[in-house]
């Protein structure tokens, strides 16, 4: 069984692994979203207190749970790349990176335009916006620092290090509600406190978070897809690879 | 169940910032798999 999973950590298994499952997360990641777009916009109520402009959190909150499960799950493999020096480890960090960083630009425009009619105005330096700011400069630290240097591998150890580091953040911005009177509301689901919105409303949001969920998985096996073609490109098994999934499309 | 469509799209008077929102996000991700494909494309060339 560990000797069958562990095969898969080799690019030259996963790279056509990834290649039959992207389509399927993809297509699950369309169905949620539908699913989670019709509840926000034709069966959730509107908020007892902000009317209709709290729609936005069914994109917001999702996105900003993104940005931080991304970056958790990039540092790991960053780490494993590092203490390991697995290949696969590493690429699949560079390819979760972008997306991460995507969710994180996401979660914060959303917010600033939810927070103008709401707060009255765009941004404030709350410690739940600042922290999540800081995550958005960790991504782009990681993406940066890994394409910096000539010598490719001293570029993945030093961007493994700052994702690694970076870690510190995510526990600053889930409780960053909690340590400090912020302008940002508090959680309206957590294991501490429960839920405190509509069923209909935790369906929308639990939707949306799934179609997230499956729209990360499917781009980024299709990038980490293309940063293993890039850094295996000449081996046998490549051309290999590639020409039976060409004639798997074709039949 | 019949849909008011002028409701849907004025949002309480802030349809702009809801589907502002909205419009952002997907301009993103569409910009994101369209640098993925294209990617793809450049990777296929070369």
């Amino acid at each position: 069984m560990n000797r069958n999973l562990w095969r898969y950590a080799a690019p030259s298994v996963f790279h056509p692994l990834a290649g039959r499952l992207w389509p399927v997360f993809a297509f699950l990641a369309a169905l949620s979203a539908i699913a989670g777009l019709g509840i926000a916009f034709f069966a959730a109520p509107s908020d007892a207190q902000q009317g209709e402009v709290y729609r936005i959190m069914f994109l917001h909150v999702p996105a900003a749970w993104m940005s931080m499960f991304i970056y958790f799950i990039m540092a790991v493999y960053a780490g494993l790349g590092f203490v390991f020096g697995t290949r696969l480890s590493t690429l699949m960090a560079q390819a979760l990176a972008p997306t991460g960083l995507l969710y994180g630009v996401i979660a914060l425009v959303t917010g600033a335009v939810w927070g103008k009619p709401t707060w009255g105005t765009w941004w404030a330096w709350d410690a739940r916006l600042t922290s999540q700011l800081v995550l958005l400069c960790l991504y782009l630290g990681f993406i940066a620092l890994s394409t910096a240097f000539e010598d490719r591998e001293r570029g993945e150890r030093a961007s493994a290090l700052l994702a690694i580091v970076g870690l510190v953040n995510l526990p600053v911005i889930y409780f960053s509600v909690v340590w400090w009177n912020t302008l940002h509301q508090g959680a309206s689901l957590s294991a501490s406190g429960g839920v405190r919105m509509e069923p209909i409303m935790l369906a929308g949001l639990l939707a949306m978070t799934v179609a997230c969920w499956c729209h990360a998985i499917a781009v980024s096996l299709v990038r980490v897809r293309h940063l293993i073609a890039q850094r295996e490109s000449g081996r046998a098994w490549l051309g290999r690879n590639d020409g039976h999934l060409q004639g798997e499309a074709a039949s | 169940m019949s849909i008011d469509w002028q409701l849907l799209w004025d949002m309480g008077g802030h349809g702009a910032y809801v589907w502002g929102s909205y419009g952002v996000a997907l301009a993103l991700l569409a910009a994101e798999a369209i640098a993925l494909w294209r990617a793809g494309q450049h990777g296929r060339a070369a």
